[in-house]
């Protein structure tokens, strides 16, 4: 039930992390070639990491909830939150990786393979194992701050709403219109968007570049093994105010996609009668 | 409190949730995406987001908001 849900999630924020081979700029139109699979793979990426970070997310702070008192609870929340959202993160970004180190591949050099199997059948031939988690690092850069801060900022703040502020105005969860409900998960959702994309703006823009360094290495060395990407080289020749680049634009675009994000997830949450949280 | 078992017609509104939001990606997040990607790897020429989007149109058209470069490289 959460994988299918989790679906429709990742398909609001998965752009960031997209199988974009329909889009790759090469002459010969691999929007055409790809098109059949496209879809299919973006689904499964979406599932697996969806699965993966709501999944692991939602069970964890629910059994630990399950093992405290409501005193203890209410005390420990917040860190509860933070460490079930690192974990999460942490084997989704696992489970994702293999996949990134392929789509690199495949977008940066059309010729690299014909299809998806193809592709990490000569990763494999060509790097062993070592060669999916090339990018590991690096998007863990990104990802981990982003969740950890996206899943805390907003399981707090949507538990401080309901228990403390709108109590202290006489208005109560139970007595609330669906619609109204849903406006606090949007607002609370823009919040954790733009704390959460602030937090790791420096990842995502450390990643861009990385990403970018590797898909020119790639396109020259057409397929031969790509120089290590270093992230203390990309920080060292960025700077400080060079990590903060498109901060804005970026904030902006991360608080839409969280809104929304928690706006089907509290849908899913619903049908779906998931155990933790509110 | 919900039933175990998921109101009918909840799929398919998760379902349409889910389509509406690719249409608003589309439209919305991934030209902001390409302008944020633009930003970060040529700061030099790209300062503002304004600019940048400016840019993009005035060199590839419209179709450079959505289908640039730069979403290929976003990891």
């Amino acid at each position: 039930m959460q994988a299918y849900h989790s679906v429709w999630l990742q398909r609001l924020w998965g752009k960031f992390l997209d199988v974009r081979l329909c889009s790759s700029p090469s002459a010969i139109s691999p929007c055409q070639r790809d098109f059949p699979c496209c879809p299919a793979r973006r689904l499964c990426r979406y599932a697996l990491q969806g699965a993966c970070k709501f999944g692991v997310f939602e069970s964890f702070a629910a059994k630990t909830k399950s093992t405290m008192s409501t005193d203890i609870w209410e005390a420990r929340k917040h860190g509860v939150f933070l460490k079930a959202a690192a974990v999460a993160e942490l084997v989704a970004t696992t489970a994702l990786s293999p996949w990134e180190a392929v789509r690199i591949k495949m977008v940066a050099d059309p010729t690299f393979a014909r299809h998806l199997p193809a592709a990490v059948l000569r990763v494999w031939r060509e790097e062993g194992a070592l060669g999916f988690y090339r990018g590991w690092a690096p998007l863990l850069c990104k990802q981990l701050p982003y969740t950890i801060v996206q899943l805390t900022v907003f399981s707090s703040l949507v538990g401080g709403v309901y228990e403390t502020w709108l109590p202290s105005m006489g208005i109560h969860k139970s007595t609330m219109s669906t619609s109204s409900q849903l406006a606090v998960s949007a607002a609370c959702g823009v919040v954790a968007g733009v704390t959460s994309s602030i937090a790791s703006q420096p990842g995502d823009t450390v990643l861009t570049r990385i990403n970018s360094q590797l898909k020119t290495a790639a396109a020259q060395a057409k397929g031969q093994a790509l120089p290590r990407a270093s992230i203390v080289g990309v920080v060292k020749e960025l700077g400080w105010s060079g990590l903060w680049l498109g901060t804005g634009t970026r904030a902006v675009m991360t608080a839409l996609l969280s809104a929304g994000m928690f706006l089907v997830y509290d849908v899913a949450r619903v049908s779906s009668h998931a155990v933790c949280g509110s | 409190m919900p039933s175990n078992k998921p109101p009918a017609g909840e799929y398919a509104r998760v379902g349409l949730a889910g389509a509406a939001c690719a249409a608003f990606n589309h439209f919305i997040l991934v030209p902001l995406d390409v302008v944020k990607t633009r930003m970060q790897l040529d700061p030099k020429l790209n300062p503002t987001p304004l600019t940048t989007a400016r840019r993009i149109v005035a060199t590839s058209g419209y179709a450079g908001l959505s289908l640039g470069l730069a979403p290929t490289v976003v990891g």
